[in-house]
């Protein structure tokens, strides 16, 4: 289990990063579906870990964005003193290649923050989709496990979060 | 069949979906060291709060093979019949084992095979 968790942390946090944009948010979220799995699935098959533990974060990002919606349907007449402050740049939580740093690597980082621009402007259901696909390696039936919705759900969020980022990334990728 | 323009699409797609994979691993590879921490924190907690297997399997398990063993005991060490029986090589055993003059034993042993020849004879 440990093995396990020390392997998925840093993408289970990029995703979390991704749907929140909030680092303190995303570290939340992530330790509440380690914990979650740990407590109620370590007895399961190994085998079984990654889907249990993305469904669990997943849940835990909609239950996220549901508060986010009260909060803002309650509070969001309020003037919120330092508003930028709680939306820090994502790309700031990588670390910044020096000044000397070579072409390719600025370039690379120049992607990176184009990508998480675009993934984060997605609906949360079509980057679920799109990152459970690409980034996890899970297939469509699994996909539709872990986000609870149907196979031919799937697809569709995963095909409309494709055009959409290549749109949005056109010129930086083939 | 596929055209080949739809097999130039789905090449260019593959292209795509790699690339972006690839700036996705980069950039988990390149979170900061505060970050990393935490999720080591985060971690670890989960791990400590690891419940332990339920031991009343164990307890069960336990008190069945303490059953057998008192069982296999009492089975053991029951008082020998009074019937006489034909010697067996576990009464040899005995007999060599024990620290009591040989001797004696030989008429022992002369009447154990009178009494073996006498039972073929009838």
């Amino acid at each position: 289990m440990e093995r396990f968790l020390a392997e998925v942390e840093r993408r289970a946090f990029r995703i979390a990063l991704l749907a929140t944009r909030n680092r303190d948010d995303a570290l939340d979220l992530v330790q509440d579906a380690m914990l979650n799995l740990v407590q109620h699935y370590a007895e399961r098959d190994a085998p079984e870990w990654p889907m249990l533990f993305h469904r669990i974060l997943h849940n835990r990002i909609m239950d996220w964005h549901r508060r986010q919606k009260v909060r803002k349907a309650l509070f969001g007449w309020l003037p919120r003193a330092a508003d930028t402050d709680d939306v820090p740049d994502p790309i700031a939580e990588i670390a910044a290649p020096g000044d000397d740093a070579p072409a390719h690597w600025l370039e690379a980082g120049r992607r990176v923050e184009a990508l998480d621009t675009a993934l984060g402007a997605l609906p949360a259901r079509q980057r679920q989709a799109f990152l459970l696909r690409v980034w996890e390696g899970f297939d469509v039936a699994e996909t539709a496990q872990v986000m609870v919705c149907s196979e031919g759900s799937v697809k569709t969020h995963y095909s409309r979060a494709c055009a959409a980022l290549r749109l949005a990334l056109e010129g930086l990728w083939p | 069949m596929k055209r080949p323009n739809e097999s130039k699409s789905d090449q260019s797609e593959l292209e795509f979906i790699a690339s972006v994979r690839a700036d996705l691993n980069r950039s988990a590879a390149a979170l900061d060291e505060n970050t990393l921490k935490a999720l080591s924190h985060a971690r670890r907690h989960a791990l400590s709060h690891r419940r332990r297997p339920r031991t009343y399997w164990k307890f069960a398990g336990g008190m069945a093979l303490a059953g057998l063993a008192a069982l296999a005991v009492v089975r053991v060490y029951q008082p020998a019949p009074t019937t006489a029986q034909p010697a067996t090589g576990m009464d040899d055993m005995e007999l060599l084992s024990s620290n009591e003059e040989l001797d004696l034993y030989q008429d022992f042993e002369f009447y154990y095979w009178l009494a073996a020849n006498e039972h073929a004879d009838s």
